[in-house]
């Protein structure tokens, strides 16, 4: 098992570097020169300057702007493994200055999403397989449909529409209190819900056609103490590699949603330094995503491989 | 003493294909301390048979009869009566023990489930009567065993340790359904040679259902014979096969190796398109034109030999 | 023998006959309502302009911000132009840029992972990284750093989507490229001189394509789900062209007063993406070999 993890780490980082590198081309194709960029709105501030050609070439100089990508890269990459990804263009600040403090935000929506999407999804799932076909079963299965095809951003829209302006109970933006984490949390997690609930269910409703369920009713055992101690560990299985897909998927849609309620996170930094053209904190920004869905993929794949004990001892 | 009396017993399926009828109108009787296999070609109803003793069959089956049971009525009790009989008075050992064992759970864990639910033990204490069960069953090390998992024994272990599972709470009626299926014949020939060890030793009545002659003959007192979902004749080992009287019976013997390995015509008909009158015979070498309208009725013809078949009924 | 009394009631033998009468419709229930509603949405999109009665485009103040009514089903904008007629307009947008993103995407990655498969060697294993290295992020995050690079626009929303959107494609067709070669019948058919073309194109392709289209179908659904989502954060399409995510965004603004610019461009994006998971889920009914009602034998 250390084995596994020692190893799906590597892949890890070659992962973070990999996207790293596709990311820092990608946004080399910006048009413009850069070494004038960076002058007009990092050194000097003023959209309108027009620098010279010996302050110009000056930059290049300084920041190595002349050398080629894959140098320019790894120049980065060194500079970012001692911490120091750049300043942004809009503020002038430390990348690191400004992604840090907005990563704890991220990661409390993201987490409490995520929670809020399993403690809803699992049960709903279990109860629905358990009594197929029965009027729970099917509207929780309609309402997952349609969650499903719903796009994150008009499940704001109308909660907040509900809610904030109807019903007046919650706040339509900010952040401070749990009557600002509500709406985001609920947006965020919906769809992630109707998923992992979909999953649930259909994954119940294989174990409970397996063999080892009919010996476990041949002993005499009740319908609770199968569903709790032979069928859940089983079905989960499958749905735990879901989640984890699911997880990652959430972190985009944080993007979205921090838009929308102006929470203070990675996705509005990010959606804000693409439309200011930032290219340090887009990069710092990709690069940390990078690194939390990386994480959280692998923490999911050692979950499972937890569960399930034919994997367990390989 | 009679343990079980099935009477009159009907399970069909409902399924998209059609109705299947898996069992249709069989009387069966299991007395103390007997052995009775069931014999019949794989689909011909006898599992189904087994799993309505326990009531484990599907949401898509409907059961009419009666199974008396000690002055009960099984298909009539709660669910909740139902439970406390299974694993306790009544138990089953399955086919498939890699498929019927949980896989995320220890044997441990799973063999002292019947010990904590029907004798309340708290798990250490069932643990140990697990270990107890492991050594009768002849499994080595058993107390490293029950640590392990299921996927971790060897098949033959994973049958013992199936009816290690079964016979955990002593029950007065056991069904082992197939239990040396895909098993090596040296290990076949062990699982057998504990299971007859085991059935002599106890006092309880075993239900044998297989499709394997040789081992019917080695650990049954009685054998009734199974056909498209009904019993078409009973008897003692002995008489049976000295004397079989149903063609089907006399078909099944001499297509064993021993007796020349002579094959029988046709195919097993599909349980939701049955033929009319005498199920057999379509393949009956010796059918009469009655054979083909009337359904024969079980008739007596020596001392505890039954067969349900024209030439031996005279109206 | 009385079939009356095993049956709870005269309905279930009614219902066990019906339902071996329409196995066959039943299966494909899901598929088809996903049909009708796809081609509905087809038909909207290539006849918007029979179907409207507005133009999308043209701009009239007077008339903005009205409820809906029957001049103005969905109700009209803040520049005055009617809901409904740019829903519709939206949605040749919508769904052209989704085929096109899929069919990019499939095509792409079909041919990637075809040839990852058969050609199996150095060239795989780079392939198989690069594909686990795209994987890692979502395809959004992707399609914003392209976005801030090459500017916003449908086209470059097309592009960026399915720069990253071929690497499922390539991943299940990669592996189902090398379960089908290992397969005997390949080695027969080599045996009598086929060209690896002829193999490719007659036999792997036709053995895979089944799962492919079905995971196509799903994905029209996310493709269309991301260009709204890009167009909401308005680097999709640009104004005046309606597009749905984009209308969505103009209609935040004005949630306090008109909630139906949100509403309804919403509803039509969940109607599309739920035709189009019902396709998907009708094919896969089809595609998977049908796991009956267990019946013990």
């Amino acid at each position: 098992m250390l084995r596994y993890i020692v190893k799906r780490l590597a892949i890890a980082v070659f992962v973070i570097f990999g996207t790293s590198a596709l990311t820092f081309f990608l946004l080399s194709l910006t048009p413009g020169d850069t070494a004038v960029i960076i002058i007009k709105r990092a050194f000097v501030g003023d959209i309108e300057y027009n620098p010279s050609i010996v302050e110009v070439k000056a930059t290049k100089d300084l920041l190595g702007l002349g050398n080629p990508l894959y140098i320019q890269y790894l120049q980065w990459l060194i500079n970012a493994l001692h911490g120091d990804f750049g300043r942004s263009y809009v503020t002038g600040r430390p990348v690191l200055d400004e992604i840090l403090p907005r990563l704890n935000a991220t990661i409390e929506l993201a987490i409490v999403a995520a929670a809020f999407s399993l403690l809803v999804a699992i049960p709903l799932g279990v109860v629905s397989a358990v009594r197929q076909n029965s009027g729970i079963d099917y509207l929780s299965m309609a309402i997952a449909t349609f969650f499903v095809a719903m796009p994150n951003f008009w499940v704001a829209l109308i909660l907040i529409l509900i809610f904030s302006l109807y019903l007046d109970l919650l706040p339509a933006t900010g952040y401070g209190g749990i009557e600002h984490l509500i709406l985001p949390v609920i947006t965020l997690g919906a769809g992630m819900a109707a998923i992992t609930m979909r999953l649930t269910r259909s994954s119940v409703l294989e174990v409970l056609r397996l063999d080892y369920v009919r010996t476990a009713r041949a002993k005499g055992l009740d319908e609770r103490r199968i569903i709790l101690r032979h069928v859940l560990k089983n079905a989960m299985i499958p749905v735990i590699t879901v989640v984890g897909l699911q997880l990652a998927h959430l972190l985009a849609g944080t993007v979205i949603v921090e838009t929308i309620f102006a929470w203070p996170g990675i996705g509005k930094l990010l959606i804000d330094s693409v439309n200011a053209r930032d290219i340090p904190v887009i990069q710092g920004c990709v690069f940390f995503i990078a690194i939390i869905v990386s994480l959280v993929t692998l923490i999911t794949d050692v979950i499972y491989r937890f569960l399930d004990p034919r994997i367990k001892y390989e | 003493m009679t343990l079980l009396s099935i009477q009159n017993l009907r399970v069909h399926f409902l399924t998209e294909d059609g109705i299947v009828k898996a069992v249709n109108d069989v009387d069966l009787v299991i007395d103390e301390g007997d052995t009775l296999g069931l014999i019949g070609e794989t689909g011909c109803g006898k599992t189904v048979l087994g799993l309505s003793i326990l009531r484990l069959l599907p949401k898509n089956a409907r059961i009419e009869g009666k199974i008396l049971y000690r002055g009960k009525d099984l298909l009539k009790i709660s669910e909740e009566e139902m439970r406390k009989i299974r694993g306790k008075e009544i138990a089953m050992i399955f086919q498939n023990a890699l498929t019927s064992l949980n896989p995320v759970l220890t044997i441990g864990t799973q063999l002292s489930e019947p010990f904590e639910l029907h004798h309340g033990l708290k798990k250490k204490n069932a643990i140990q009567k697990v270990i107890e069960m492991l050594k009768l069953v002849q499994i080595p090390s058993p107390s490293e065993r029950v640590r392990e998992y299921p996927h971790e024994f060897s098949g033959g272990m994973r049958q013992r340790a199936m009816i290690a599972m079964g016979l955990a709470c002593k029950p007065f009626l056991i069904i082992a359904d197939e239990p040396t299926k895909g098993l090596d014949v040296t290990i076949q020939a062990q699982i057998i040679d504990l299971m007859r060890e085991l059935t002599k030793s106890s006092m309880s009545s075993m239900l044998l259902i297989t499709h394997d002659l040789s081992l019917a003959t080695e650990l049954c007192d009685n054998i009734a014979v199974m056909y498209a979902g009904e019993i078409i004749e009973y008897g003692s080992i002995k008489e049976l096969f000295k004397n079989p009287k149903h063609p089907y019976t006399q078909g099944l013997l001499d297509s064993h190796p021993s007796r020349g390995l002579k094959p029988m015509h046709g195919i097993s008909p599909s349980l939701i398109n049955l033929p009319e009158g005498c199920k057999f015979h379509p393949r009956c070498a010796l059918a009469m034109k009655v054979c083909k309208n009337k359904r024969p009725q079980m008739v007596e013809i020596e001392k505890k030999h039954f067969v349900r078949c024209f030439l031996y009924d005279y109206d | 023998m009385n079939k009356i009394i095993l049956f709870k009631n005269f309905n279930e033998i009614a219902e066990c006959w019906f339902r071996q009468r329409t196995k066959h419709f039943s299966k494909q229930k899901t598929l088809v309502i996903g049909l009708i509603m796809i081609f509905g949405l087809i038909f909207m999109a290539i006849f918007a302009p029979y179907i409207t009665p507005y133009d999308p485009v043209e701009v009239n103040l007077r008339n903005n911000l009205l409820p809906p009514s029957w001049e103005h089903p969905f109700g009209t904008d803040n520049l005055g132009r009617d809901v409904f007629t740019r829903v519709i307009y939206a949605t040749r947008i919508d769904l052209l840029a989704g085929f096109l993103v899929v069919g990019i995407s499939m095509t792409i990655g079909l041919l990637i992972g075809i040839i990852a498969g058969y050609y199996s060697g150095k060239m795989d294993k780079i392939l198989v990284g690069m594909i686990d290295t795209f994987l890692a992020l979502p395809d959004i995050i992707l399609a914003l750093v392209i976005v801030s690079s090459l500017g916003p626009g449908i086209y470059n929303a097309i592009v960026s989507l399915s720069l990253f959107g071929w690497v499922k494609y390539a991943r299940v067709s990669r592996s189902l490229t090398l379960s089908v070669k290992e397969k005997e019948f390949i080695e027969a058919i080599k045996a009598i001189g086929a060209s690896d073309f002829y193999i490719i194109t007659r036999h792997i392709v036709p053995n895979i394509i089944a799962p492919i289209l079905t995971l196509a179908a799903l994905h029209i659904g996310h493709a269309i789900l991301s260009l709204a989502a890009l167009g909401f954060l308005g680097l999709g399409v640009q104004p005046p062209m309606p597009e749905w995510g984009a209308m969505l965004n103009e209609g935040r603004a004005f949630l306090r007063v008109g909630w139906w610019l949100s509403v309804f461009p919403g509803l039509m994006i969940m109607t599309t993406v739920l035709a189009f998971n019902l396709l998907s889920d009708g094919l896969r009914d089809i595609f998977d070999p049908r796991v009956r009602e267990e019946v013990i034998k």
